[in-house]
């Protein structure tokens, strides 16, 4: 990987739960996050080739499970740069999505919300659906603000019905 | 007149998915949906009243590994008299018994009959998202209701009842 590219993954500003910056780092962390992203670029590069059926596991839904177990924070921060930045195939980041917002690791919790509530506005509509199912998995009041910014904006008419129902469920 | 289902993935029929996409064409991907199996598809009757709907739903939602929303296609059966589609009944194999009668199979399917029949879906049949909350709580009712025993549950799903 090169610098530019891992420059725009600590762009994304991912919040840190001890309030310190996170694009100030050293070398050796550096080195740490550039193999997780090299890591999970490979998982995601891997998933193309698999058919997902919605509620059924699969090779790139474990790999994803394993990865953030084991690097929790980190594993998050690389995955939203592949997501965020579209560098990854959109239905394989919608699956991505759809998981993370099943997964169950409280550590990561916030990191992984924090990145459905933004992705659901992201220009590909498998990830925005990706990113909806994933908040309407971990049903927290939280996302409705966000997921009320994205009906504002949705265009397609389908997703928006779908948006509509996983508000009124986080809303009852 | 009764209906068929068929589960799909509601996002691979959105074509905004694809800007690229011609008015009058259809996206590739659309096909993963139909993918055949000795050129059968496998599909379920539900009653014109819809009212083995929600025990077909249940039936293929705790087949499944996690409990997860469940997107469908529904269409009349009459299509498939349009389309010159064969219907063979075939018990189907899910973990509550009772909805297995209802399974069904589009049979002796060819390139060019799977493709009308993705354009035909595309463009009339009702495609419907239900949420994983309902589902969750249909797998709760059935289980409350004594309609399936808990214990042939995935642990998985299981896990996730009360």
């Amino acid at each position: 990987m090169n610098n530019s590219t891992y420059e725009r993954k600590v762009d994304t500003k991912l919040p840190d739960s001890k309030g310190t910056d996170r694009s100030i780092i050293s070398t050796e962390d550096h080195q740490h996050k550039e193999y997780i992203y090299s890591q999970i670029e490979s998982i995601f590069w891997e998933a193309k080739r698999e058919n997902f059926e919605d509620g059924m596991e699969s090779k790139f839904s474990q790999n994803l499970f394993s990865f953030i177990r084991k690097y929790s924070q980190d594993a998050v921060e690389s995955i939203t740069s592949l997501i965020v930045y579209e560098k990854v195939n959109p239905e394989v980041a919608g699956e991505a999505l759809r998981w993370i917002g099943r997964i169950e690791h409280p550590d990561s919790y916030g990191f992984r919300r924090w990145l459905l509530e933004r992705s659901i506005i992201l220009p590909s509509a498998h990830v925005r659906d990706g990113a909806l199912l994933g908040i309407a998995s971990m049903d927290d009041k939280h996302a409705i603000k966000y997921l009320k910014d994205a009906i504002d904006k949705e265009e397609c008419n389908d997703l928006k019905e779908d948006m509509i129902q996983v508000l009124e469920q986080l809303e009852s | 007149m009764p209906l068929l289902l068929r589960a799909i993935r509601k996002s691979r029929w959105n074509k905004t998915t694809c800007p690229w996409l011609a008015k009058d064409d259809i996206q590739a991907d659309l096909l993963r949906d139909f993918e055949t199996k000795d050129n059968t598809l496998s599909v379920w009757l539900i009653q014109d009243d819809q009212s083995n709907l929600n025990e077909v739903v249940l039936a293929l939602a705790i087949n499944r590994d996690t409990i997860s929303n469940f997107d469908y296609t529904i269409f009349d059966i009459s299509l498939l008299e349009i389309l010159s589609i064969k219907l063979k009944v075939n018990e189907g194999n899910t973990l509550y018994k009772k909805a297995n009668c209802w399974h069904r199979d589009l049979v002796e399917l060819t390139i060019n009959k799977v493709v009308k029949l993705a354009e035909s879906l595309l463009e009339d049949a009702e495609k419907v998202r239900i949420s994983e909350k309902k589902i969750e709580n249909l797998i709760q009712v059935a289980v409350n209701n004594n309609q399936i025993d808990r214990e042939i549950l995935k642990p998985s799903i299981s896990k996730k009842l009360h």
